[in-house]
């Protein structure tokens, strides 16, 4: 029961942090960068609980996102769920770390392999007739990409130092 | 053999997306669509607000800096409407028969209003598409335009659920839009988004005289969308020597980026 709670919750957390990057910080956000958090989010998850726990919110949150974008759903769940794969066979080690470094270099290997495999996929819906249009490089453009890196680094370190110094890690991973 | 439990994890949440992609493929994500939509549509609209609250006001601007920004805000507004009018002027001067006809159109067409909100904007980096708090259940359907200040075109309805639908703005590269430039000859051309950062009105006529300033509006040639709905003014003009055509950039009459209250063009029957 208290575990269906504690997974009510985290959905309750996702289902927030979809919604403030695209009914509140989208308001923020220019033409070209938009703000993406979910990959932070979904980090933590696989450093406090475990990789087999992160895949599955990673198909949660691909969903929902999928939810409110014009694109067939797919588009961002596969991406999301081949980038934590192969982030976590790639370099297992970084996460067995656990430091702010490791945290660090894999949002950036993540976020990276996010957006190529994004291209591959919404390429490859686009093949199929799945969806009506595909993103292009220019379309997700590197300063987007940079900024989105800067942010989630920011944001990332933040959430590292305050998860630290709440030092509940342990019960919170009992629960997943 | 036994597989190490996280191999049969990544099987089998690879399975379950593929499932997903032919669900949604055959449109039986539809209900579950909706569900998250009704469930999310008054956070976002209380997050869109708030967003727009802050994002509207700096903070750093005095009393006097943000009555100014207000003044000038209502101007921009004043020049807006005078530019929908002016058009309108122009349409029943040159155009008296052709423009009542199409008056007489949309009456006997009895288009209706639909005012709705924005809520938020699409998750994808791609896209410029708001979200909106009107869906199926409201009457809206894929296709149809929506205007702001009474008459200007920001974009059209590309996908619906029963409680919320998605706009697919004038400045997303994705949209295809058959406009005319407001001038003597009614220059024919198709006006497409850059990247959400400014709008492109491509295979004009080389003989056609364009020139700055014109207003660019909706042609009426496609299903739901009005004649002379104004879209915005030819900012610069591109005239490439031995072409065929010619292109022009063209300034929207909005900001994309503040939109809150929009409304849609029903016609009587979807």
């Amino acid at each position: 029961m208290r575990s269906f709670f504690s997974r009510f919750l985290l959905f309750l957390s996702l289902l927030f942090i979809i919604l403030l990057q695209v009914s509140f910080f989208s308001i923020f956000s220019g033409g070209t960068e938009k703000f993406f958090f979910v990959i932070v989010f979904l980090l933590f998850i696989m450093f406090v609980s475990s990789f087999q726990v992160a895949l599955a919110w990673a198909l949660v949150a691909g969903v929902l996102l999928d939810f409110f974008s014009p694109l067939n759903v797919g588009t961002f769940t596969l991406p999301l769920v081949l980038a934590l794969v192969f982030c976590f066979v790639i370099f297992r080690s970084l996460v067995t770390i656990q430091t702010l470094f490791s945290v660090l270099i894999l949002l950036i290997i993540t976020t990276l392999a996010f957006y190529a495999i994004v291209l591959v996929v919404s390429w490859l819906f686009w093949v199929f007739r799945w969806n009506v249009f595909f993103i292009g490089f220019s379309d997700i453009s590197l300063y987007n990409i940079l900024v989105q890196l800067a942010l989630n680094s920011i944001l990332a370190t933040v959430g590292f130092y305050g998860f630290r110094g709440l030092k509940s890690r342990f019960i919170w991973a009992r629960h997943f | 053999m036994r597989l190490p439990r996280r191999f049969t994890s990544i099987f089998v949440i690879i399975v379950l997306v593929i499932a997903l992609v032919l669900f949604d493929a055959f449109g039986w994500l539809g209900p579950l669509k909706s569900a998250v939509g009704f469930v999310s549509r008054p956070v976002q609209t209380q997050l869109y607000r708030l967003g727009l609250r802050i994002g509207g006001v700096n903070p750093a601007a005095d009393i006097d800096a943000s009555a100014v920004l207000q003044e000038n805000r209502k101007l921009h507004d004043d020049i807006n409407n005078l530019i929908v009018e002016n058009t309108r002027l122009r349409n029943q001067l040159e155009q008296t028969g052709i423009l009542q006809e199409q008056l007489a159109f949309i009456q006997e067409q009895n288009f209706l209003a639909l005012p709705m909100h924005v809520i938020g904007r699409s998750s994808d980096p791609a896209s410029q598409v708001i979200l909106v708090n009107k869906g199926s259940s409201d009457g809206l359907g894929i296709g149809v335009p929506v205007v702001v200040s009474g008459g200007i075109f920001i974009g059209k309805v590309s996908d619906v659920t029963s409680e919320t639908a998605q706009v697919r703005l004038a400045s997303d590269s994705n949209t295809r839009l058959s406009a005319l430039i407001q001038n003597d000859t009614q220059s024919p051309g198709l006006l497409r988004g850059e990247h959400g950062l400014a709008l492109r009105m491509e295979l004009i006529p080389q003989l056609e005289d364009v020139k700055e300033g014109q207003v660019v509006i909706t042609s009426g040639d496609e299903d739901f969308i009005p004649k002379g709905l104004v879209i915005g003014k030819v900012e610069t003009v591109d005239k490439p020597q031995g072409e065929l055509f010619q292109q022009a950039s063209v300034e929207p009459l909005v900001d994309f980026h503040k939109l809150e209250i929009i409304t849609a063009i029903l016609p009587h029957q979807l």
